[in-house]
């Protein structure tokens, strides 16, 4: 296998305080193929990129740059990822060493080209344990269901329905009483024109052949990728539907519908979009808000999502990565405990030969049932248990200096890893010997990757996870709670002070408490 | 028939239940004797080990004469086989492994309630303990386990006979719930729901059903972190299961893994009031954990690096 690595400058940002060049010239030394750029996000640089990709034929790629969030939430970014897939690497095969927000914004001085080989050894192992993942072709239906006949509801329904696509509007009341969403003093406000047009809106889309309403209906469960979800309705009818846009702001009706649609929620527990810039977007490519803070903002959310959904569901094909938890069947005895564990009801025991199953469908690849699983039968395809103890055993090798401690901070994906790379972007420091290892969720968080922290030296464990009721994956955070509450006696049992091990709970937004978190810790453990 | 294979026992820091466990073979024992000839063993007076070809280990290796008895064994071998879940994992011996050598010395010689006046011997006659207990493979390489405490007799026959017959040994790897009988409902229901409210204690044995998950009664089972192949014989008996059979091959550890598993299934406020967690998760498999002696023991590490020369 050909591992290549691209080593960007971003511009001198990382340049500045890592040197390239000594960098350059260690991984050519250990028989990698090296080039550097000085902006990856630059279409020059890109083409540079893909170039090399062909003509070495390399078939994993490191990318040594800005944040990988920057590639997964951005549309920009996230191009590049489909052109280095399409120029023949696996996407399990493309790892980020983070040496922006996570190495040359919040630290400086000795030690930063150390750590920076460090996270790029991370990068470099994760694609030798990780085994491709499956790609599969669908073609998307060409089929939504709106959540919510609230106005941008309406509206959303109206332009999908007259693109031709077929339109199921749910609404917990009924249909065509939108007194519910707009208050007097709001309808006061705007043009007397608009107003007319809602109206006629309720009746256009209860005349339209292409929409089908449900008053007074709730969702049982939502399950499936984009172009391909399964509805269950209260009463048992099932809705085959290609996206999904869900309309309500409404914090209790969001609490009821977060458990079955899995889109996050921000502190005020509505639900969030997946990059405060892109607002009708959620992680799911299938699944959109269409909320806006007024008549106006609401229509343009509810085009904005429609513009989003049709531009994927218009497609012929859509690939997806078949992410899902794996099952060793010579060593899985079908206990059922990841069948207990799933919140997504993606794991269940095949009774004829008694070992667990994956519903790639339903399977959101947190991790949860692997930690779970007992005998270790189980694996995540991204993040896989070898990669983890190899990554963990790496970032230990790092020498801090003097008596700086050395922390291992595992940072979810949803708010723990966003939130360290707000605090680089804020220009916030923090000690190098502060090394962050990327999780799926704190669900991902096995007892024995912490155990294994302390004995390859370091001092400390912190992990970042979602604030209480914001997990992502729903139950990752109160999960690895219960483990830990149940772990902490068995670091008791080795003399490990349990104050050594710090979850600290912060949204993806609060950069500053990141540090202040990891901080303080770090202090605690210097014994200050 | 042709010659009979040459086989040495020895046993270290054990109980020397795994030697018994091979005389309950009862008359299965003459079909096992046809195949082989033990040539050297505690129980026979011969005072040095013969070359043979099968060497079977029992017990861990606790003290300076485990460790010269185990290399001699090794030397002597050629094919080495962990007999025992101490010899593969420490076992019940390698709990020392959670206290310092001190405490464990002052404990057993000076603070037990019967002791006047005591004093920790120390004299070149008495072989010294050794900072923590290993599991055999910690010191020298092995070449098959058969673990279980003590393994059932017809395992070790099939072992033996394997070996015999040029064979490999080969191990079950799934966990016991492959081969438990109970009924087991809840547990495959896909609910984020614990099993239980509460957690009973193992003495309440006359309370449960015999039929019925020990889960999801509520009664801790280490089945679903632990290797089958014991034939269930605990859970037939009523008995949740305790471990002894190991890790299986997947997990880096049992402690770690079961911890992790129960969060999810049963309240970890009853677990922490009713069970001891170190004592369940690692009860037989310590000193093969993934951190396998207290932070504060740090003498050993010198040994360990000396040791290190003579593995393979």
């Amino acid at each position: 296998m050909s591992i290549g690595l691209c080593l960007c400058k971003c511009n001198r940002t990382i340049s500045d305080v890592v040197n390239i060049d000594a960098l350059f010239d260690w991984y050519r030394e250990q028989g990698i193929d090296v080039m550097g750029c000085d902006e990856l996000c630059s279409a020059d640089c890109q083409n540079e990129l893909l170039n090399n990709i062909r003509e070495n034929e390399w078939s994993g790629i490191v990318i040594g740059a800005c944040s990988p969030k920057h590639y997964e939430t951005t549309k920009n970014q996230s191009a590049i990822l489909q052109l280095i897939a399409d120029a023949g690497i696996n996407p399990n095969k493309i790892a980020f060493a983070n040496l922006r927000e996570q190495l040359a914004l919040p630290n400086s001085g000795d030690g930063v080209l150390e750590k920076a080989k460090c996270l790029i050894d991370v990068a470099i192992s994760k694609i030798e344990h990780s085994a491709d993942v499956l790609v599969e072709e669908i073609p998307p239906r060409r089929s939504a269901l709106i959540i919510g006949a609230s106005i941008s509801g309406v509206f959303a329904a109206l332009r999908l329905a007259d693109a031709g696509y077929k339109v199921h509007i749910v609404d917990k009341g009924e249909i065509g009483d939108f007194s519910e969403y707009i208050t007097p003093e709001e309808l006061a406000k705007i043009d007397v024109s608009l107003t007319c047009a809602m109206t006629p809106s309720f009746a256009g889309i209860k005349m339209h052949p292409n929409v089908v309403m449900y008053p007074e209906t709730t969702l049982t469960d939502v399950y499936g990728r984009v172009g391909d979800y399964t509805v269950q309705l209260e009463g048992g009818e099932i809705l085959k539907v290609g996206g999904i846009i869900v309309c309500v702001r409404d914090a209790e009706l969001t609490s009821k519908l977060r458990p079955i649609l899995h889109i996050d929620i921000d502190s005020e527990g509505y639900f969030r979009p997946k990059n405060p810039a892109f607002v009708v977007e959620t992680r799911d490519p299938g699944k959109y808000l269409a909320v806006g803070d007024d008549v106006r903002s609401d229509i343009l959310a509810a085009d904005s999502a429609v513009l989003s959904l049709t531009s994927i569901l218009d497609k012929n094909e859509i690939n997806h990565i078949i992410e899902v938890s794996e099952v060793d069947e010579d060593v899985c005895g079908g206990c059922g405990t990841c069948v207990k564990t799933c919140m997504f009801h993606a794991t269940s025991i095949d009774l004829a030969r008694n070992v667990s199953v994956t519903d790639a469908t339903r399977c959101v690849g947190c991790g949860n049932c692997v930690v779970a699983c007992p005998t270790g039968a189980r694996d995540l395809v991204r993040y896989p248990n070898s990669y983890m103890i190899d990554a963990i055993r790496i970032l230990g090798g790092f020498k801090t200096s003097g008596a700086s401690p050395k922390v291992l901070a595992m940072l979810c994906d949803g708010s723990g890893y966003p939130a360290a790379d707000r605090a680089g972007l804020m220009g916030l420091t923090y000690p190098t010997g502060v090394l962050p290892l990327r999780v799926s969720c704190a669900g991902r968080v096995d007892t024995q990757f912490i155990l294994y922290a302390f004995k390859v030296g370091f001092d400390g464990v912190f992990i970042g996870e979602c604030p209480e009721g914001a997990c992502h994956n729903i139950v990752g955070n109160t999960d690895l709670a219960r483990r830990a509450n149940l772990f902490r006696a068995v670091l008791r049992s080795r003399a490990i002070d349990t104050d050594r091990l710090r979850i600290e709970e912060i949204s993806p937004l609060e950069g500053d408490l990141f540090v202040e978190a990891i901080n303080e810790f770090v202090d605690e453990l210097r014994g200050d | 028939m042709g010659e009979k294979v040459q086989v040495a026992t020895t046993w270290l820091q054990s109980c020397s239940g795994c030697h018994i466990s091979l005389l309950d073979l009862h008359e299965e024992l003459l079909d096992v004797l046809d195949l082989i000839e033990i040539v050297y063993s505690p129980l026979m007076d011969i005072k040095e080990i013969p070359r043979v070809t099968v060497g079977l280990v029992e017990g861990a290796v606790a003290n300076d004469y485990n460790e010269e008895v185990l290399r001699e064994m090794r030397e002597q071998s050629d094919i080495l086989v962990a007999f025992g879940t101490c010899a593969c994992f420490g076992g019940i011996p390698g709990m020392r492994n959670l206290h310092l050598l001190q405490d464990v010395l002052a404990r057993a010689y000076v603070e037990t309630e019967s002791t006047v006046d005591g004093i920790i011997p120390e004299s070149p006659e008495i072989p010294a303990l050794k900072q923590h207990v290993h599991a055999i493979s910690d010191i020298v390489k092995v070449d098959y386990m058969i673990p279980g405490c003590p393994p059932p007799p017809q395992m070790i026959k099939n072992a033996i006979v394997a070996l015999v017959n040029g064979e490999e040994i080969v191990l079950p790897t799934k966990n016991l719930c492959n081969d438990c009988k109970r009924k087991h409902d809840s547990m495959l229901i896909p609910k984020r729901a614990f099993l239980t409210e509460a957690v009973q204690s193992a003495p309440e044995l006359d309370k449960i059903d015999r039929d019925k998950c020990f889960l999801e009664q509520g009664v801790m089972c280490m089945g679903p972190a632990t290797r089958t192949g014991c034939g269930s014989r605990c859970l037939d008996a009523n008995m949740p299961c305790r471990g002894c059979m190991g890790p299986t091959p997947d997990a880096l550890e049992q402690g770690a893994k079961i911890v992790n598993a129960l969060a999810s299934i049963l309240p970890a406020g009853g677990l922490m009031f009713n069970e001891d967690v170190v004592g369940t998760g690692y009860r037989y498999s310590l000193p093969v954990s993934i951190y396998p002696h207290r932070a504060d023991d740090l003498e050993e590490e010198v040994n360990e690096e000396e040791n290190e020369g003579d593995e393979q």
